[in-house]
């Protein structure tokens, strides 16, 4: 009793962490192994893991893929880069200056809620389906998690820092570019980060929703409704899609930890 | 009552950090006895508490509480902890945070409440029963602490630096709080602090342990005149000669 | 005497709190003016455009209400269109977010009460949750074919990964003198999971399930686009795609961004009731 209290308050150490983390995905891996070779799950939904990760790696050097792939990747990066530049000036320019956010503050509420997928078949309409549509849906979708934890690391800032810039004469833009965005650009980093995520989502869903041209959604739609259904092309792309999201959010959690250790080390402790 | 036996622990022991806390302490306590045990900060005080607690397993000798050695926590035993904003509950009103332990007493609703709305009435919070921790001072929390172990009417209630976290008039009214209720009900308490001063004021007994790895370096019986008074038993000569004593116990064992 | 000061302390900030409400109402009747004022320009801005793109917002309200809102009392004024898409859609939402969400607090609890299992999870969790849903539609396509169990399964697993995750970080994260506390006045394991474990991780809970909310509202209509849907409002707004009936785009879009508003209002309400504590 006593000594599980104890091993619960000692967590882990990394090594081990990182090990552990390993054996699951390699336990993992061998289930779904398991499943497809002994018939349990059929092959045809279900291939071998081995089989998965064969094929993943013989995308890398397939053009055809690789073309697909550069082309998400645009369209999300661009849309992310473009949200970003939108949201973080307006996030501060909404968080500093309260007039302007009460008379916006109704219709940002009522613009967020709209399920960004929704708009696909409008914009479509009114600039095509290329490339445009992508990074358009993409900019709107990521620009709410950006505006909202911008505008929500501007309400965090210490008066006390604010007021001691302008005891020195600073006038207000100052103020601003050296006490207030510094401090909440922890915040901005975590929107930029949720953002990533709902980016990587409308990238693919407007590939397949438009269904055409090039794109890792086109590449995986097509894969599915091909008869019979090719589910290892589709497992392998979605294993990079899955991969590409975990690396760009661990990117950005080590870039959070590593450039804002005094944001940490203030809110860390407490809890 | 208790009995503390030869009693070590030694934090993560053969890796670099080793950390011995407590070396071959013995102590006993007789029931109904308020024992303050005084040390130098991190000395091991809280380390000892847990092993009277069961919270922890010391690595060498036993703690026997009412002739039963302890390996879990113990029957009829309470902890109260310095860091009431953490050890209360605060999704929980006052009066089931008070209540939530009894639980285990085979108490109907009916009953618990009436338990914690009577403990809650000997800390001087009877009107605070539906509100939430967070909307009390730290003090009412600490008191709201004391509260629910006096509800669980322990036989022995053991204290880790409980007044640490309040400020200095919330502390005098929070030691005369505890005299006053250890005369109500039956029980020991052994009472850890930093805080000479307060081991001499409320204790029977004062134990001062020395510097990690912690053991017995003085005992002294508090003969003081019941009862006690913040300003005439400060002021009371055995008083001033009790507390510097103490302090050169203390501070002869602080500093090498 | 000073518990008394305290409460006097309290009802000043009882007082502050009133007039800070009172504040607060001011704000919102600005912010509901300066909305109708909006709505204003955009009315005269699209007259004025005369797009066909962009209808104005008294058609889009119009086509709304003739879509949707001008049946039968005794039906609630909703027309047989609504009955047919409008329903099923919030539906199909509804039992997908409570099945996903459901599944995924029970399995975050499971996996969050021991460290051990979750540092050998945490990596697949990881990965699963950065996969994108829609990217494992034509997966869900072929397993269930089109129609109803395929979109309840593709809602339910697209909502699973951030309740579980959240869920498990919370019962992960309890105090730890919340857990000696526990040891100390010998709760059972029961009561120890109801009334310590899971009251800590509700607010991580609670978390999780508003991003799933949203989550929900985008892969519904998302499965909805999808060709072989036969109704939903989302099969709505490729029907007026295709017909080019841009007045039922913009109230699709409303229609949803109205449901979206509605649905998040409610969430805040259940949050704030259950989390009263958490201040």
């Amino acid at each position: 009793m006593s000594a599980q209290t104890l091993t619960r308050a000692r967590p882990a150490g990394a090594a081990t962490r990182w090990s552990r983390r390993a054996a699951g995905a390699v336990a993992f891996a061998a289930l779904i192994e398991l499943l497809s070779r002994s018939g349990l799950a059929d092959r045809e939904f279900l291939p071998p893991a081995t089989e998965i990760v064969a094929r993943a790696v013989e995308l890398v050097s397939d053009p055809a893929f690789g073309t697909h792939a550069l082309t998400s990747l645009l369209a999300w990066a661009a849309g992310l880069g473009l949200a970003t530049l939108i949201a973080v000036p307006l996030g501060l320019l909404l968080g500093s200056v309260p007039v302007i956010d009460a008379a916006t503050r109704s219709v940002v509420e009522f613009l967020r809620p709209i399920p960004s997928v929704a708009l696909i078949p409008l914009v479509a309409l009114v600039i095509g389906t290329g490339l445009q549509l992508r990074i358009t849906l993409v900019v709107y979708a990521s620009l709410w998690p950006i505006l909202y934890n911008t505008m929500y690391g501007l309400r965090g800032v210490d008066p006390l820092a604010k007021e001691s810039l302008r005891s020195y004469g600073f006038g207000p833009l100052s103020v601003l570019l050296r006490v207030s965005l510094p401090s909440s650009a922890p915040f901005i980093t975590t929107g930029v980060r949720l953002a990533a995520g709902v980016a990587l989502i409308l990238t693919v869903s407007t590939e397949i929703v438009a269904g055409r041209g090039e794109g890792i959604g086109v590449f995986i739609f097509f894969a599915g409704i091909a008869v019979p259904a090719r589910m290892t092309d589709i497992l392998a792309g979605v294993c990079w899609v899955g991969l590409f999201g975990v690396a760009v959010n661990a990117l950005l959690v080590a870039f959070e930890r590593r450039a804002f250790r005094w944001h940490h080390a203030r809110l860390g402790e407490q809890r | 009552m208790l009995e503390i036996d030869n009693l070590s622990h030694v934090y993560g022991p053969g890796t670099p950090n080793e950390h011995r806390a407590i070396d071959g302490l013995n102590l006993s306590v007789a029931a109904g006895e308020l024992l303050c045990i005084v040390g130098p900060s991190g000395c091991g005080k809280s380390t000892l508490l847990r092993s009277i607690a069961g919270l922890i397993s010391p690595t060498g000798g036993q703690v026997t509480v009412e002739g039963n050695v302890v390996r879990q926590t113990p029957d009829n035993l309470a902890v109260v902890f310095q860091d009431y904003s953490r050890s209360l509950f605060p999704w929980m009103t006052v009066a089931d945070n008070v209540a939530l332990p009894l639980r285990r007493k085979n108490m109907d609703k009916k009953a618990r409440r009436e338990a914690a709305q009577e403990a809650l009435e000997s800390v001087g919070l009877a009107d605070a029963g539906r509100k939430y921790p967070f909307q009390l001072s730290g003090g009412m929390q600490q008191r709201v602490a004391i509260a629910r172990a006096l509800a669980y009417r322990p036989s022995l209630m053991l204290m880790d630096e409980p007044f640490g976290s309040v400020d200095a008039q919330t502390r005098e009214d929070l030691e005369d709080l505890v005299l006053k209720v250890r005369g109500h009900h039956q029980m020991t308490i052994v009472l850890i602090t930093h805080d000479i001063d307060e081991s001499v004021y409320v204790g029977d007994r004062v134990v001062v342990l020395s510097k990690a790895p912690a053991h017995v370096v003085g005992d002294l019986k508090v003969d003081l005149p019941a009862p006690r008074d913040q300003i005439s038993t400060r002021e009371h000569p055995d008083f001033v000669h009790l507390r510097a004593e103490v302090g050169r116990l203390v501070r002869g064992h602080a500093t090498v | 005497m000073k518990a008394a000061a305290e409460v006097s302390a309290r009802a000043g900030f009882v007082r502050r709190a009133r007039v800070a409400r009172r504040r607060g109402m001011r704000t919102a009747a600005f912010r509901w003016l300066v909305l109708a004022v909006l709505l204003l320009l955009w009315e005269v801005a699209t007259r004025a455009a005369g797009s066909a793109f962009f209808p104005t917002p008294s058609t889009i309200v119009a086509r709304m209400h003739a879509m949707w809102f001008s049946g039968p009392p005794s039906r609630l004024f909703l027309t047989d269109l609504a009955i047919d898409n409008v329903l099923p859609s919030l539906g199909r939402m509804a039992a997908g977010f409570a099945g996903g969400a459901l599944a995924g607090v029970v399995l975050g609890l499971a996996v969050g009460l021991s460290a051990r299992v979750y540092d050998y999870l945490d990596g697949v969790l990881q990965f699963l949750r950065a996969i994108p849903p829609p990217a494992l539609i034509t997966v869900f396509l072929v397993l269930f074919g089109f129609g109803l169990r395929m979109q309840l399964a593709f809602i339910m697993f697209s909502i699973l990964w951030p309740v579980l995750l959240n869920t498990a970080d919370g019962a992960r994260s309890v105090e730890p003198l919340h857990l000696q506390t526990c040891q100390v006045f010998r709760l059972s394991r029961t009561e120890r999971l109801r009334r310590v474990i899971i009251p800590s991780a509700l607010p991580k809970m609670f978390a999780g399930l508003r991003l799933a909310l949203s989550l929900s509202l985008i892969v519904m209509v998302f499965s909805e686009l999808l060709p072989g849907t036969t109704n939903g409002i989302g099969f709505q707004l490729t029907d007026a795609y295709s017909m080019f009936d841009l007045p039922a785009m913009w109230a699709g879009i409303v229609l949803l961004g109205v449901l979206g508003y509605l649905l998040n209002e409610l969430f805040l309400l259940v949050e704030r009731r259950v989390l009263a504590w958490h201040a």
